[in-house]
């Protein structure tokens, strides 16, 4: 017995990186300025304050993304980042320090772009920007959106006037 | 405007010899109360009580308000003495309406309605109490009071549930009524199309005039009562007084309330601003719904003894402008504003009750107006919302009123009665009763959350369907609405987290242990819509109990359907319900895609809220059906993602939660918009649900 859809049935996921949406001009550009890189599960990718040295697109595996809670003596994974996801909108976006911990929790393959020739590509070649911004601002909003979720049940009202 | 003629049920003579009016002299009025007595009935009329007019029970008619007179205004209600000499200081009834109407005899402010005792030996006995059937007489309704009770019919007996104390109470009622002589200025009966001739629900109608009534019987009851008493005929001069005096109180009427179109009006203006104006005014006091005589919303009040061995459940009036009304288990409320409340309260009366129920749920009284403290006018705010201006024009009728009344019934040549509204629900799947089970395993799925397996051999609750839920009675806690999980031969499963006192006590329950559940209750998943469909199941923490027995329908037969996904969504790891069967799916090859909001280190699946589990899907869901359950603004997120993914809103499945009490949907607690949520619901689909999803305050 099985339950699993045939391909292409139902609401089918899409396996291409999020670089793979931008027109292929511009993914040729980026191109030069990205490796592919491999890392193992447990390796910290982005500390939290710390520099951003690139834009990532995941290609396979997962990243958590954590907060250190000092009082719990913890690490809270708040998101996981996934193949078709960015990671590190944080270096082409000021100061360019990481806001919370990336740590592999898999064996992640990470396509790389160099965030400083990242920077200056984007502030030479206008249709890079046109195209690459919008992706990387929907990574930003998403993560908002979800932290706001998040506000939501931790600071929702749970109590009401009686009257 | 269609205006309606002045309809009258007098007549000397003609084809219906109901209708042929006698003349009771004021010098036998006493006989006509002497035989409703000699029947044993209890006789209630109006009396002077506390500086106002109240229905009461007569001893003698010497405390008829004689020669009071009430003079009304928005936040005004007075009763003075009419002077000596004047024409109507002799008259008992010329007087204006009573404040309480004659709902308080009908449909009491408090009744028993359900004991609950566990005994020595464990068992549990539930009762629903039925009061005996008491022969009362009514004398001195109005025609307002009389549309109030044929909507209270309509509402509480009239299908698919019905209230067993109302019914009762209604079995021998006798209705002596007696029309207007006298429209305050808060009156606006005519406008309603509900007075104030009176034209049904009486069994005598009687006008008053100096010296005597004419009266007339209008049912079998009425005619063999005033047989009884061998009236004379009235003069036909009598009867055109009689005419012509309740042709000039509808014509005295004062501010009207433009019908026409007024439930589309209304609700066209849900985000009005002058809804948080009213909100600057109104003290959330329910002074209006107290006096209204149709309002109907009620709550449970449990009492218990010490030992908490045995309880009693009393049905009490309740107002939708509580704070409390709309509150449902974790302390949050759907209405917590004034405005949320008023809206909730002026829309559902004058425009979704035409749809729940077949007419206006105002009749024009004018009590909400005259009682209220701060003067709130409601046909004032009908106007300024509903975009048509104040009149003193001829009254109208809603157009939809002709067509009830081209088929309603007639009582009498030239009337019409309320019209009744279809059922929306067949009533076999409304039960009242409480049967046994037995808690035969319970198993922790959470901090604060067990799966009750219970065992029970009652056939309806076995026949139960994926989506239902029941109605649970321990004794010395109120009775919330669980979700069934589960479904076996022997009997159900329930899955219950701790988020009240009642329902803490249900998830630290031991094998053993007793109760009683009233059900199956409400619209079961239509699993039939996804047949041959890809089947899309998203569960958003507890939300995954009500879809449980979904999925055991789903994967017993999994060739009827294209596909089966599984969504899910926790808070936290720890929080994740049904963690071994669901690992057992998808060793069995279950698409299941899961997420929790957040985790420990310790935790290496995904992380997010779970509309990120469909982020970067292929718009290709339009041949997916889709069940959901969950917060309601998880459920409205994930709404948005399917829509986005070409999911259509009419295969988009959400199950509600409202505030549940009595499971019928009787109390109005848990009305959305036309909905009752326990009846109609609680599964809808998106495109049921319209705009109604996200309403703020609905």
């Amino acid at each position: 017995m099985t339950f699993r859809p045939a391909p292409a049935r139902g609401i089918s996921g899409a396996t291409a990186t999020a670089l793979d949406r931008l027109p292929p001009g511009v993914l040729a550009r980026l191109d030069g300025l990205s490796r592919r890189v491999d890392h193992e599960a447990g390796s910290v990718i982005l500390r939290e304050g710390g520099d951003t040295p690139y834009l990532a697109a995941v290609e396979s595996g997962r990243v958590a993304l954590r907060l250190r809670v000092a009082e719990w003596g913890d690490r809270l994974t708040v998101v996981t980042v996934e193949a078709s996801e960015l990671l590190g909108w944080s270096a082409i976006v000021p100061p360019f320090r990481a806001t919370v911990d990336a740590v592999a929790t898999e064996p992640t393959r990470l396509r790389e772009i160099d965030a400083t020739a990242l920077r200056e590509l984007l502030g030479t070649e206008c249709d890079v920007a046109a195209a690459l911004l919008p992706l990387v601002l929907e990574t930003v909003t998403t993560r908002l959106t979800g932290s706001w979720q998040q506000l939501l049940d931790t600071f929702g009202p749970r109590e009401f006037p009686a009257w | 405007m269609v205006t309606q003629p002045a309809p009258t049920g007098w007549a000397t003579s003609g084809p219906d010899s109901r209708a042929a009016a006698r003349f009771l002299p004021w010098s036998r009025f006493d006989e006509l109360i002497d035989a409703l007595w000699a029947d044993g009935r209890t006789v209630v009329a109006p009396v002077v009580e506390d500086g106002a007019l109240k229905i009461a029970e007569l001893a003698r008619t010497s405390e008829l308000p004689f020669g009071w007179v009430a003079s009304t205004a928005p936040g005004i209600a007075r009763l003075d003495r009419r002077p000596e000499g004047s024409p109507a200081a002799g008259r008992a009834f010329d007087n204006g309406t009573a404040w309480s109407g004659i709902k308080p005899w009908t449909f009491p402010a408090k009744v028993e309605s359900l004991s609950v005792e566990s005994g020595a030996d464990g068992r549990l006995a539930v009762r629903v109490e039925r009061p005996p059937s008491q022969p009362l007489a009514v004398v001195g309704a109005r025609a307002c009071d009389l549309a109030a009770l044929a909507i209270h019919d309509r509402v509480l007996a009239g299908g698919p549930a019905i209230d067993p104390d109302y019914a009762s109470r209604r079995e021998d009622l006798l209705v002596v009524a007696v029309e207007c002589a006298l429209a305050t200025s808060t009156c606006f009966c005519a406008s309603m199309g509900t007075g104030p001739e009176v034209t049904s629900g009486a069994d005598v109608v009687l006008s008053e005039l100096d010296g005597g009534f004419v009266a007339r019987a209008d049912t079998t009851a009425g005619r063999h009562l005033l047989e009884r008493l061998e009236l004379p005929s009235a003069e036909t001069e009598a009867v055109e007084r009689a005419t012509r005096q309740v042709a000039a109180t509808r014509a005295s009427m004062g501010i009207a309330v433009e019908t026409e179109g007024l439930p589309e009006r209304l609700l066209a203006n849900l985000e009005s601003p002058r809804w948080d104006e009213i909100a600057e005014r109104c003290l959330a006091c329910a002074n209006c719904t107290l006096v209204c005589p149709t309002c109907f919303c009620t709550g449970m009040t449990v009492t218990s003894d010490l030992a908490g061995r045995a309880s009693s459940a009393a049905r009490t009036w309740d107002s939708c402008f509580t704070a409390g009304f709309a509150q449902v288990a974790g302390g949050g409320s759907f209405r917590p504003r004034h405005r949320d409340r008023y809206r909730q309260w002026l829309t559902h009366k004058f425009g979704t009750w035409w749809e729940q129920f077949g007419s206006s749920g105002c009749v024009g009284c004018g009590r909400c107006i005259a009682w209220c403290p701060v003067g709130i006018d409601v046909r004032e705010e009908l106007a300024a919302i509903a975009g048509k201006p104040l009149t003193t024009a001829e009254p109208s009728v809603p157009a939809d009123d002709a067509a009830f009344a081209a088929t309603a019934p007639v009582l009498v040549p030239g009337t019409r009665v309320l019209a009744i509204a279809p059922a929306a629900v067949e009533p076999a799947s409304l039960r009242v009763e409480y049967v046994p089970a037995t808690v035969v395993d319970v198993h922790p799925e959470t901090a604060d959350t067990s799966t009750l397996r219970l065992r029970t051999d009652d056939p309806a609750l076995l026949a139960a369907r994926p989506g239902q839920f029941v109605m649970v009675a321990a004794p010395a806690f109120a009775i919330p609405p669980i979700s069934i999980s589960r479904i076996r031969p022997d009997g159900l499963e329930l899955t219950i987290r701790a988020a009240g006192a009642a329902t803490s006590f249900l998830a630290r329950l031991r094998p053993g242990a007793e109760l009683a559940l009233r059900g199956p209750l409400g619209r079961p998943w239509p699993i039939e819509d996804a047949e041959g469909r890809d089947v899309a199941i998203v569960a958003g923490g507890i939300g995954l109990a009500p879809l449980r027995g979904l999925l055991d329908e789903v994967l017993a037969a999994p060739d009827r359907f294209a596909s089966v996904r599984l969504y899910l969504g926790a808070r936290t790891p720890r929080d994740r319900l049904f963690v071994a069967e669901i690992d057992a799916l998808i060793a069995r090859g279950l698409d299941v895609r899961a997420t929790v909001d957040r985790a420990g280190p310790e935790w290496l699946g995904r992380v997010g809220i779970i509309t990120e589990l469909f982020r970067g899907a292929k718009a290709t869901g339009a041949n997916v059906t889709a069940f959901v359950c969950g917060p309601e603004r998880m459920m409205s997120a994930v709404v948005d993602v399917l829509a986005d993914l070409d999911v259509p809103p009419e295969h988009t499945w959400l199950t509600l939660e409202r505030r549940m009490e009595c499971g019928v949907g009787l109390c109005g607690h848990c009305q959305l918009g036309t909905r009752f949520v326990c009846r109609d619901g609680p599964v809808f689909s998106v495109a049921e649900l319209g705009d109604d999803l996200r309403r703020e305050g609905l």
